[in-house]
């Protein structure tokens, strides 16, 4: 492994490792991936002990003396006595570009002298802690790792000493480090991956619902990044679109919340900006190469599955029973809600924290919904258990067979989260079909059914409806009752059964009964007599749904 | 697939048996939707003329339906209307409404701002708002087709929907009388 070390060139070698450049970060800045890297050692002076022989050998003591002297690092030369004796363990060498990040036996100050073994390092064992606590079950994990914006800071003082100094060499050539160097995110991810493998028994997803979230924060942060405030008017111009990009990315990653943020931790803000600043002024406020450092990041964890998507079609047989649960002023009305029978059950299966509950449209509360149901999305929150097609099937099954209850599931299933947009473009294009039953002030004829019947298509001007008025905006929408047909009553003669299909959006009771003559044409206008109607139910949602 | 097609025959026809109610549970006439859904008052001789008689139904969700009572002198002896005109006041009142969810514009009208002015072929009435409170709507249906005064003047008929204060509700409701007081007041039958 040391070999990866003897072929690089000799002289910014020793100089990184004096100025106390961990291994890790020395292959990063020599563009090496992968090789070897989990397995080196990152103390940079316990590396340079070992190294020191080779170093002699290809450069020559003389050369390397200079170098070291230049560096003039007394502990260095302090840690790396003639008698050959190792590093203090209590003199720690905290990396100057990755804060510590990178060395993952740094902890409490306190640097283990064998850290090659990755599995063992406090990291994994903090990470693995918290998903434990959490309690998810889960075959694959994906790791969201927010590093401070002090890193890029360094990194690129590090690489513009390492232009200056030797890019005569050929070496270290080009403005913007970004291009040039391994991403510290990377190397992480590359030191991590394979140990949690093992030990969780998961596998590696960047597409997994399980999030496994890394937070580093270092107080240096805001002290050393306070120059980029004042530097230049475009620059705070670009802080402010880097901190609303910020907003963006923090919504999409985990819990990356506001007291996770550090100040000035817009990422890809500092990261864009600093090559655009000039030299110069970059050096009047930052010193090349990066100073050392006191204390490494602090770490925190938190594990979170994504939402998942639960979809059905729910079928409701009571007069009784909303939607969702009927508030008024903060007074609950109504004892129970199609949302919570569905949803309780649903995330006692998922062992989630919480559901949010999506239909493609609503009845009112005295509206049964019958026939084949109406659509639904349930979003799962932090789910620590996917259960299976078959457990749905069973928890759907277990609801349907409970005796008194009003509200029956179908085709409960897994769904992914495009079915939102299915059932979004859906609710404006669907087509719904009722059957009300409808009272006349006289005897109902079979002119009347003929009269109906007739009717395709029939465009109507519906009025925002009083009952809904105090919400909604008063406006006139046109709408399509696309046919109707009757049925006589048995035994009733001046009530009939009217089935009916209209657009999505068409307000049925108002239909009916004219609202005042708000809704136009209407049943009384049609039929040129009273009408009222006495009930209503949904008897089909005509819509594909997963 | 036999098995399959009968679940779904018996789930149709408990759809069927679903949707058709039981003739004994059907009442001989359902209560009219403007009856079910609003609380009914009157005012009556306002400002003080006599049979200047109005209804004010006001909807759970506390809108308010303001209308011609059906003792409201112009209706009597015979129903008489021939023109209803919304240009009162300052602004014609069918330029008034609030608009949006959160009535934007909104224009406070006091219990004695008139609404419209009726006509009949030799004189005219002033119809008030009776409570004090937003104007959301005028029935502009009325200008084009008056004669909806004379025949349906507590349904189609309605003159404008005002959406007033709670606070201002419960004092303008002590002024009213309810429709039992109503039909005690002008000595009408129950079925009125
Ligand atoms: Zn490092």
């Amino acid at each position: 492994m040391q070999n990866v070390f003897e072929s690089l060139p000799p002289a910014p070698l020793a100089d990184l490792l004096l100025r106390g450049v961990c291994s890790r970060c020395i292959l990063r800045f020599f563009n090496v991936r992968d090789t070897g890297l989990r397995h080196c050692i990152s103390n940079s002076s316990e590396l340079f002990f070992q190294l020191r022989p080779v170093l002699v050998r290809v450069m020559g003591e003389e050369r390397l003396n200079g170098i070291q002297e230049k560096v003039n690092l007394e502990q260095v030369s302090k840690a790396c006595k003639p008698d050959g004796g190792l590093p203090s363990q209590t003199m720690p060498r905290i990396c100057i570009v990755c804060l510590g990040i990178l060395q993952l036996y740094l902890q409490d100050n306190v640097h283990s002298a064998d850290d090659t073994d990755t599995r063992k390092s406090p990291v994994i064992s903090e990470v693995t802690k918290t998903v434990q606590k959490e309690g998810h079950k889960f075959d694959s994990f994906c790791l969201e790792i927010s590093i401070p914006a002090l890193t890029f800071v360094r990194e690129h003082a590090l690489w513009c000493y390492l232009n200056s100094r030797y890019s005569s060499e050929g070496l270290f050539k080009g403005a913007d480090v970004n291009e040039r160097i391994v991403p510290l995110k990377e190397s992480l991810k590359h030191l991590l991956v394979r140990p949690l493998e093992q030990l969780w028994n998961a596998s590696f997803d960047p597409n997994s619902t399980f999030r496994v979230a890394l937070f580093y924060k270092h107080t240096n942060s805001s002290a050393e990044l306070s120059f980029l405030d004042g530097l230049q008017g475009s620059c705070s111009k670009l802080g402010c679109q880097g901190k609303s990009k910020c907003n963006n990315v923090s919504k999409a990653t985990i819990g990356a919340t506001r007291e996770n943020l550090e100040y000035g931790e817009s990422l890809s803000f500092v990261q864009r900006s600093l090559p655009s600043i000039p030299l110069h002024k970059f050096s009047d406020h930052f010193p090349w190469p990066p100073p050392k450092l006191d204390a490494p990041c602090t770490m925190t964890t938190r594990c979170f599955c994504r939402a998942l998507y639960v979809g059905g079609r729910y079928l409701k047989f009571s007069r009784n029973i909303s939607q969702s649960p009927w508030m008024i002023d903060d007074e609950r009305k109504g004892k129970s809600s199609v949302q919570e029978i569905i949803g309780e059950k649903v995330l006692l299966l998922f062992k989630a924290d919480g559901y949010k509950f999506h239909a493609a449209g609503r009845e009112d509360i005295d509206v049964r919904m019958l026939g084949n149901g109406r659509p639904f999305l349930l979003e799962i929150t932090n789910a620590r258990v996917i259960p299976t097609q078959s457990e749905l099937t069973q928890v759907e099954a277990s609801l349907n067979i409970i005796k008194g209850e009003w509200v029956k599931v179908k085709g409960l299933r897994h769904a992914g989260i495009e079915v939102f947009d299915v059932m979004r473009e859906g609710e404006a294009e669907k087509q719904k079909e009722y059957a009300a039953v409808v009272w006349l002030s006289r005897p109902v004829s079979d002119a009347d059914f003929e009269k109906l019947s007739s009717l395709k298509e029939l465009k109507i001007e519906q009025k925002t409806p009083v009952r809904v008025l105090h919400r909604r905006s008063l406006l006139t929408r046109p709408r399509i009752i696309h046919w109707m047909s009757c049925e006589k009553i048995p035994g009733s003669t001046q009530y009939f059964l009217l089935f009916l299909c209209s657009q999505a959006g068409t307000y049925i009771k108002e239909f009916v009964h004219g609202d005042l003559g708000r809704t136009y044409p209407n049943i009384r206008s049609l039929l040129d007599c009273e009408a009222e109607i006495w009930q209503l139910d949904v008897v089909g949602v005509n819509m594909e749904f997963v | 697939m036999e098995n399959l097609e009968g679940t779904n025959a018996s789930e149709e026809e408990s759809l069927e048996s679903l949707l058709y109610p039981a003739p004994h549970e059907l009442p001989l006439r359902p209560l009219p939707a403007i009856k079910c859904n609003y609380t009914h008052h009157f005012a009556l001789n306002v400002m003080g003329k006599d049979r200047h008689d109005q209804y004010v139904y006001r909807h759970a969700n506390g809108l308010c339906i303001i209308g011609l009572a059906p003792t409201h002198v112009v209706l009597h002896p015979t129903p008489s209307v021939i023109g209803v005109d919304f240009n009162v006041g300052k602004q014609s009142r069918v330029e008034m409404k609030a608009c949006g969810k959160r009535k934007r514009n909104a224009h406070i009208l006091e219990s004695n701002s008139v609404l419209c002015k009726v006509m009949t072929s030799d004189q005219f009435f002033l119809i008030r708002c009776c409570v004090k409170g937003v104007l959301l709507e005028v029935n502009e249906q009325l200008v084009t087709s008056p004669f909806l005064l004379n025949n349906q003047a507590s349904t189609e008929g309605y003159v404008a929907i005002m959406m007033p204060k709670p606070e201002d509700w419960s004092k303008a409701e002590k002024a009213l009388l309810t429709r039992e007081q109503y039909i005690a007041e002008r000595g009408l039958s129950l079925h009125a």
